[in-house]
């Protein structure tokens, strides 16, 4: 055991309860100054540098272990405040651990008492253009005269007239964008505490039918979760005719309120 | 657990974790790296998907800049 290394998920202020011990038997709670890091031991080998890059690039794996670490992660944090470690961290001994958390020091108390009692939820708005570009036409004097100019017009001239219009469109609709991410972002920081804009994830990628228009983090007080998810519900309500949808999602460990110093 | 997340009855996504365990949000690239960071931390940084870092950085960076006013 002695030559193996620690994988790291987070730091809490006390022991948690047997329940999670008895879910991951390979969990370890290792004391450091006035904190428990949970951690497991894994071989060097499993986790060298050739051997995770091979890892990383099975999807697979990729999702059993991601989803292992948040499980372990959600499932301490139902019981107390926890500090979480970026998926896939490692220290390469005790004492090393050990001397990481001392550095930390004093900035590991004021992220306890900055996230006690607190929530980190995530809020991802989305736009679905093609409502959004039906309504602007029916709404923009100007789109709409355009489109009755391509229907009279020569070949030459509609082709023309249609990239104007097209540029007309896309200039209308980054306003429309903007604003409505605007409204939405701004009444959601309003109810939290501290809030982060992370960045925006494409179509193809997120897999969401519709350009995402927000990605938003807010850290929540636990008495404010309630009032937060109803005002998402009511955006969403609000919204919805003009193509708008928001998606939610948490309470997650508190991964963009925690300054851990790499 | 994962289930007790509250994600509007769908499942939990590996986006969905990937954008949060990774701390900043989902990085765009094609590549996967593993850096060493400090003397005996091994830190495994993750880049999964794909797109352009370039385009994504700067819609990111005009669209924050207009919330942010």
């Amino acid at each position: 055991m002695a030559q193996n290394i620690l994988y790291v998920y987070c730091i809490v202020r006390q022991l948690p309860g047997a329940d999670i011990v008895a879910r991951y038997p390979d969990l370890v709670f290792i004391e450091a100054g006035s904190a428990y890091v949970a951690a497991k031991y894994v071989s060097p080998l499993e986790y060298s540098d050739a051997s995770m890059k091979l890892k990383l690039a099975d999807e697979e794996w990729l999702d059993r272990n991601a989803r292992e670490h948040l499980s372990v992660n959600v499932m301490i944090m139902a019981q107390q405040t926890i500090i979480p470690f970026n998926f896939g961290t490692i220290f390469k001994t005790r004492e090393s651990l050990s001397g990481f958390l001392g550095d930390y020091g004093r900035k590991l108390d004021e992220s306890f008492d900055a996230l006690e009692d607190r929530e980190e939820w995530a809020v991802k708005a989305y736009c679905n253009e093609s409502l959004l570009l039906k309504n602007l036409h029916l709404e923009s004097p100007a789109i709409a005269a355009i489109e009755q100019e391509i229907q009279a017009a020569s070949p030459g001239k509609a082709y023309l007239l249609k990239k104007k219009k097209e540029a007309m469109s896309a200039s209308a609709l980054e306003g429309v964008h903007q604003g409505h991410a605007k409204a939405v972002w701004g009444e959601l920081a309003a109810l939290s505490k501290e809030h982060v804009l992370n960045r925006l994830i494409p179509e193809d990628v997120s897999g969401v039918d519709g350009r995402m228009i927000v990605n938003g983090v807010f850290l929540i007080a636990n008495t404010d979760v309630g009032a937060f998810i109803r005002t998402t519900e009511d955006l969403g309500e609000r919204y919805r005719d003009a193509g708008v949808f928001l998606d939610v999602t948490g309470p997650w460990p508190p991964y963009d309120f925690v300054d851990i110093p790499y | 657990m994962q289930e007790d997340l509250y994600t509007a009855n769908r499942q939990v996504t590996l986006l969905d974790i990937l954008d949060r365990v990774l701390n900043k949000g989902v990085v765009i690239s094609g590549d996967i790296i593993i850096s060493v960071a400090g003397i005996d931390l091994v830190y495994v940084g993750l880049r999964v998907l794909l797109s352009s870092v370039e385009t994504m950085e700067r819609l990111d960076a005009a669209r924050a800049e207009g919330l942010q006013q």
